[in-house]
């Protein structure tokens, strides 16, 4: 599985295989975004995100450019592990103001059929200066496995910090259902904010 | 006349079975979901000379049906899983089927 970057919080993976096409999108009250990462070598993506966020202090719309990086890889006959390391740059629009961003996101994660772990990280600067931090730590037990050809359930609990949120911790146990090559979490938080997440490797 | 149908009762196997796809079995490394496996299916199938891709992903095998007249070579293989992102623990080729036809 698989694979992890950059909806909101990440959950898909930037780089996949060579000539593939990762769409993922993410929707939670505080936050939502679509991303699409082409895999161009086996290596590299190029990506385009664009995400909303409904931050303590003010709504923000980004889009950025992004480019990622397979930094490391282990594949073992059960299991595979995998970190990532991206940067980007956009615009982002803050009430009524539209200034250039950057940010910088790293991303690991390991998995067998029956478990699963992933750990990211975003830093966003706007004008140079610190914007936004948001991170997310997942596991994931798969209660049973199947085929390719089978509906694949896992259950999910997912940590999110969010620096500039008014909840900046939120802690979400999830169902994530795979099928072939698409993705589908759906989960509410311990407070109550919802979170669907989609993805397919293309 | 004896001769001749002896004659065909020996070329007709090695001509059914030039037409037969060859199997050949390649266990991955890294190989875990739903994801991993389109994605090598993807790959593989990208190559001319393989016809079909099976997974096993209890197995974490996949079976190819190939051009028998111009098969992969074992580090074209190796190229293509890597590409995939995944790592070829072994490549077998398992002998040929005998046909219905054989003497």
């Amino acid at each position: 599985m698989g694979l992890l970057s950059f909806c909101g919080v990440a959950w898909g993976r930037p780089v996949s295989f060579l000539d593939s096409t990762m769409v993922m999108a993410t929707g939670q009250p505080m936050m939502s975004g679509l991303s699409l990462a082409r895999t161009i070598s086996r290596r590299f993506s190029f990506g385009l995100s664009y995400l909303w966020m409904n931050r303590r202090r003010d709504r923000v719309n980004l889009l950025a450019q992004e480019v990622s990086l397979l930094a490391y890889r282990h594949n073992a006959l059960n299991w595979q592990a995998n970190a990532f390391a991206t940067v980007g740059i956009g615009g982002l629009k803050s009430v009524g103001d539209i200034r250039e961003m950057a940010l910088v996101a790293v991303e690991a994660d390991a998995e067998s059929r029956h478990w699963y772990l992933s750990a990211n990280s975003r830093y966003i600067l706007s004008r140079q200066k610190f914007e936004d931090l948001q991170a997310a730590l997942r596991a994931g037990l798969a209660p049973f496995v199947g085929e390719i050809d089978q509906i694949n359930p896992w259950v999910v609990l997912q940590y999110q910090y969010m620096h500039q949120f008014r909840n900046r911790h939120v802690l979400t146990p999830m169902l994530r259902l795979l099928y072939q090559n698409i993705a589908l979490e759906m989960g509410t938080s311990f407070r109550g904010e919802w979170t669907v997440n989609f993805s397919a490797e293309l | 006349m004896r001769r001749v149908l002896l004659a065909l009762s020996l070329a007709l196997p090695l001509a059914v079975q030039a037409q037969s796809p060859m199997a050949i079995r390649v266990t991955i490394k890294g190989m875990v979901c739903s994801f991993c496996a389109v994605g090598l299916k993807k790959t593989l199938r990208s190559e001319k000379s393989i016809q079909k891709v099976d997974v096993s992903l209890a197995d974490k095998q996949v079976t190819l049906q190939v051009d028998p007249s111009a098969p992969p070579s074992d580090k074209r293989l190796r190229e293509l899983v890597k590409d995939a992102g995944y790592d070829v623990l072994s490549i077998e080729h398992p002998a040929a089927p005998p046909t219905a036809f054989a003497p």
